[in-house]
């Protein structure tokens, strides 16, 4: 039994030092954010999945893919510099104190749900109004420049402030243009609809450790081919454009 | 211009020259950043206030909830049998045991599932539609949690009372509520004192499950500044030691009741 136990616990160190010597870089992401990321059976699909696949081969690493919360992605990349967070991150200038961002591959817009009923029209409309948001989203930085910090619901995930707007409990919820629209679809809710108030988003871009700028050149240098190539379009008629139709 | 603000901008200026910073630069760049830019100090403490609101009230209701199951799973109560003839009491005997049974089934479901689900379930399935203040919410959710807990720490201690407490007490003609209010639970509550620190220690941490429906108190707090500035623990340490300075002051102010009350030992 003793040496059965000395053997496992030989194996799983074996298994870490192998994990750790390896020259693979961890995506971390939160896969609950269609379609952006999302799981699909045992597979992770969406446009960040896609996008950072390309980046891979074109720069010539291998990645592999580790699914946590929103929250702990910033952590995940600060802790290990063969890290990089590629998970819908809005690049803001305090932020880039913390970490490196890649280039800006994606500024999506945002759109508003409401409640069809309720009249809303206007950022002018929300002011003072409850609304919410997934916490860190560029998102939750439009919402507080219309009505204010105190006023924001911060959410763990947009899909608790959308059931939250279900429920009559916040006014309105903000979210990126092609989340909303896929989640709308996807919910079938007659009594919600979306408005597009002309709201400014950031640029996402992919998160990358300070202390690795080799690998932040590479990702820089992948993404300035793909664009040349089209990719982006690529993936947008992919992702947004079928999601879009349904929802209209 | 402050001078937190001087000593920051040439910190600043060589982030951006992606020059390394020293040790006690790094420190002031993460306090910096967490803390005194934009006053974030503030939104700590009103987090701090948030919790020790909501703290404050799910101790006290908790405890009033938890002394009323205790009572109701005393073997006085679960053993009892009314064997006359008269339909009202029987009919109020039979209520006592529904009662008895509900608060066992209370106790074992509440303990037997997470905190998260129970916060989860209580603002989208049961509040799914009301507004009201989140703070409410997080009152109710923790207190029925806190409850179950409570229960059985203050039934331990009413059975650690010896039994002739009681029968003195109705031999002196009290009632057996009244030998309970007296006698009783007054001894069972200094017993039980450790452990009942303890599960208001364990309850203030747990408030901070609340940040999953969007009350901002202490943990989201650290959490929302951690969203805006990226740094990956300074929020969390700065929080942490918060939590820690509030459970610090709870012990010691138990552990001087527990004091004053041993001093009737003698």
């Amino acid at each position: 039994m003793k040496k059965l136990i000395a053997l496992l616990v030989a194996l799983m160190m074996l298994g870490t030092a192998a994990a750790a010597m390896a020259d693979v870089v961890t995506v971390a992401f939160n896969p609950e954010y269609p379609p952006f990321e999302s799981v699909n059976g045992d597979q992770y699909e969406g446009y960040d999945v896609d996008l950072i696949k390309a980046v891979a081969e074109k720069a010539g690493f291998e990645i592999e893919f580790e699914a946590m919360d929103f929250d702990a992605v910033i952590a995940a990349v600060q802790a290990n510099p063969n890290t990089i967070g590629v998970s819908g991150i809005s690049i803001t200038d305090e932020r880039k104190l913390s970490v490196d961002f890649s280039e800006g591959y994606i500024n999506a817009g945002l759109i508003v749900v409401v409640k069809k009923d309720s009249g809303y029209a206007t950022t002018d409309d929300l002011k003072g109004k409850v609304i919410g948001v997934q916490m860190g989203t560029t998102s939750d930085f439009a919402a507080e420049e219309i009505t204010g910090q105190e006023n924001t619901a911060k959410y763990k995930s947009f899909l608790n402030a959308i059931m939250e707007l279900q429920g009559n409990k916040v006014d309105a919820v903000i979210v990126d243009k092609p989340v909303g629209m896929a989640i709308l679809a996807s919910l079938a809710d007659d009594s919600l609809e979306i408005v597009d108030m002309g709201l400014q988003a950031d640029w996402y871009g992919i998160e990358v450790n300070k202390e690795n700028p080799e690998l932040l050149g590479k990702i820089n240098a992948a993404l300035k081919e793909l664009e040349a190539a089209g990719f982006y379009e690529e993936l947008a008629v992919k992702y947004f454009s079928e999601k879009e139709a349904a929802a209209e | 211009m402050t001078i937190f603000e001087q000593w920051w901008q040439p910190i600043e200026q060589m982030i951006s020259n992606k020059q390394p910073l020293t040790f006690f630069q790094t420190i002031y760049k993460e306090l910096y950043m967490n803390a005194i830019s934009d006053g974030r100090w503030k939104l700590y403490l009103d987090g701090l206030w948030v919790t020790l609101k909501v703290s404050f009230w799910a101790i006290v209701f908790g405890t009033l909830l938890g002394m009323i199951l205790a009572v109701l799973r005393l073997p006085d109560v679960t053993e009892y049998r009314y064997r006359g003839s008269n339909p009202l009491k029987k009919a109020a005997t039979a209520l006592l045991r529904f009662f008895s049974w509900f608060a066992k089934f209370y106790i074992d479901v509440i303990r037997g599932t997470p905190l998260l689900l129970q916060v989860l379930i209580i603002n989208f399935g049961i509040f799914g539609t009301i507004r009201i203040d989140k703070v409410i919410i997080g009152v109710i959710a923790c207190a029925l949690n806190s409850a179950a807990y409570v229960a059985e720490i203050i039934r331990g201690g009413i059975m650690s009372v010896d039994h002739g407490q009681m029968e003195a007490g109705r031999s002196m003609g009290f009632s057996y509520i009244q030998t309970m209010r007296h006698i009783i639970l007054p001894q069972a509550m200094k017993s039980a004192l450790p452990s009942l620190c303890n599960e208001f220690i364990a309850l203030i941490k747990e408030t901070s499950i609340l940040s999953y429906i969007a009350l901002t108190e202490l943990t989201k707090a650290g959490d929302y500044i951690r969203s805006r500035t990226y740094s990956a623990f300074t929020p969390y340490i700065i929080s942490g030691l918060l939590y820690l300075g509030m459970t610090l002051i709870l012990t010691r102010l138990i552990g001087k009741m527990e004091r004053r009350l041993r001093a009737s030992d003698h």
